[in-house]
């Protein structure tokens, strides 16, 4: 089974580690590909990016993806940013927490994962409307393993919670799910077997988390590569042009 | 010289009554090596802080002290066969020992010990050559 861990930090934005170090110690826990979605700051920090992603990634095993995490501060912030990334990157993250900027994300067919909704809220941050929308724009809700290893006592048994409801909820809205680390250095990069225990002790069944890891993200990956290839059109892939 | 304390122990229990045992074989990932006991309370202390006093009772939880390699860094837990993924959760949740960034990585599972040092530590037997 090859897993995808689709939201790593590098040091181009605020992780601690370089891209090197990061996949090093991600083909050591067992990734199949890890996703650098460093945050947004502007095309030439993308290409910058990508430029390093293809220099390294002709000396490590691991399949390097470059993705952008996306922090906008309000919704007409989030659509001028995916306006600008989603024709440059396959994966396309957005930061959740902001109920509006969680509704805004949800209801958009260019964000690939919404993570950590839940983040600083005194609720899970996802109602049914938002659930409805990213079930039908192909929106996934993303686990983020970050928020739960920083937390601590009272904050982390308050994440969990709301993590664990958002998984019943992406279960009977029948939302796709991802587990990303979130990682900011490779000492927070964990064995993907390991977050599936983790999505298993909150409540999702086995099958799911393991598709949280490692179906999902790869189908998503799949799926935008071919579309930044133009050859697939909405739902329709190109076979044959002649 | 003091002689060693030995309590009278209950008779073994017929296999079908005995808890059913799983056996975690872990390997603690780290720049400096780490001291065994501080391993130990790591992993206590992450059990009890994601599963609860109460939780990590039914855990059934030993951390094997002849099972660890401080060369490598790997180990053995003996766990409850229902808990084997919440343990494994919380062995994600231990992020440093004393002032060291660890990962404490769950090799696999195997239900004896024997077959888990074959499998997980790379141990032969004589059995393997015959």
């Amino acid at each position: 089974m090859r897993f995808y861990d689709l939201q790593v930090f590098s040091t181009m934005s605020t992780g601690e580690h370089n891209i090197a170090e990061l996949a090093s110690m991600a083909g050591r826990l067992g990734w199949s590909g890890i996703a650098i979605a460093d945050v947004y700051a502007g095309k030439e920090r993308l290409e910058q990016l990508k430029a390093n992603i293809a220099a390294v990634q002709q000396q490590v095993k691991v399949e390097l993806i470059p993705a952008v995490t996306l922090r906008p501060a309000d919704v007409p912030e989030l659509k001028k940013q995916l306006n600008e990334v989603r024709h440059l990157v396959p994966i396309v993250v957005v930061a959740g927490g902001d109920y509006s900027i969680n509704r805004a994300a949800c209801e958009d067919s260019r964000v690939d994962v919404l993570v950590h909704p839940e983040l600083n809220r005194p609720d899970s941050g996802l109602d049914d409307i938002c659930l409805t929308a990213a079930a039908s724009n192909g929106v996934a809700i993303g686990v983020s393993f970050n928020t739960v290893l920083r937390a601590f006592r009272k904050a982390r048994s308050r994440t969990l919670q709301y993590i664990a409801t958002n998984i019943r909820l992406a279960a009977a809205f029948r939302n796709q799910m991802v587990v990303v680390s979130g990682a900011q250095s490779r000492w927070e990069l964990r064995d993907p077997r390991q977050l599936i225990a983790l999505m298993v002790v909150l409540g999702a069944e086995l099958s799911h988390a393991f598709a949280a890891t490692a179906d999902i993200p790869a189908m998503i990956i799949e799926r935008n590569k071919k579309k930044l290839a133009g050859s697939l059109v909405g739902d329709v892939e190109v076979m044959d042009r002649g | 010289m003091a002689e060693e304390i030995k309590f009278a122990r209950p008779a073994m229990l017929p296999p079908t009554l005995r808890p059913r045992a799983r056996y975690l074989a872990y390997e603690v990932i780290s720049d400096t090596k780490v001291e065994f006991t501080e391993v130990i309370n790591t992993i206590w202390f992450n059990v009890i802080g994601l599963l609860g006093e109460l939780g990590a009772a039914e855990t059934h939880l030993r951390v094997i002290k002849d099972s660890w390699n401080p060369e490598k860094q790997i180990g053995l837990l003996r766990v409850s066969h229902t808990t084997v993924e919440p343990v494994r959760a919380a062995l994600a949740l231990a992020s440093r020992i004393g002032d060291t960034p660890v990962i404490i990585r769950v090799l696999g599972v195997s239900g004896t010990i024997k077959g888990a040092r074959k499998k997980f530590f790379g141990e032969v037997d004589l059995e393997s050559f015959a």
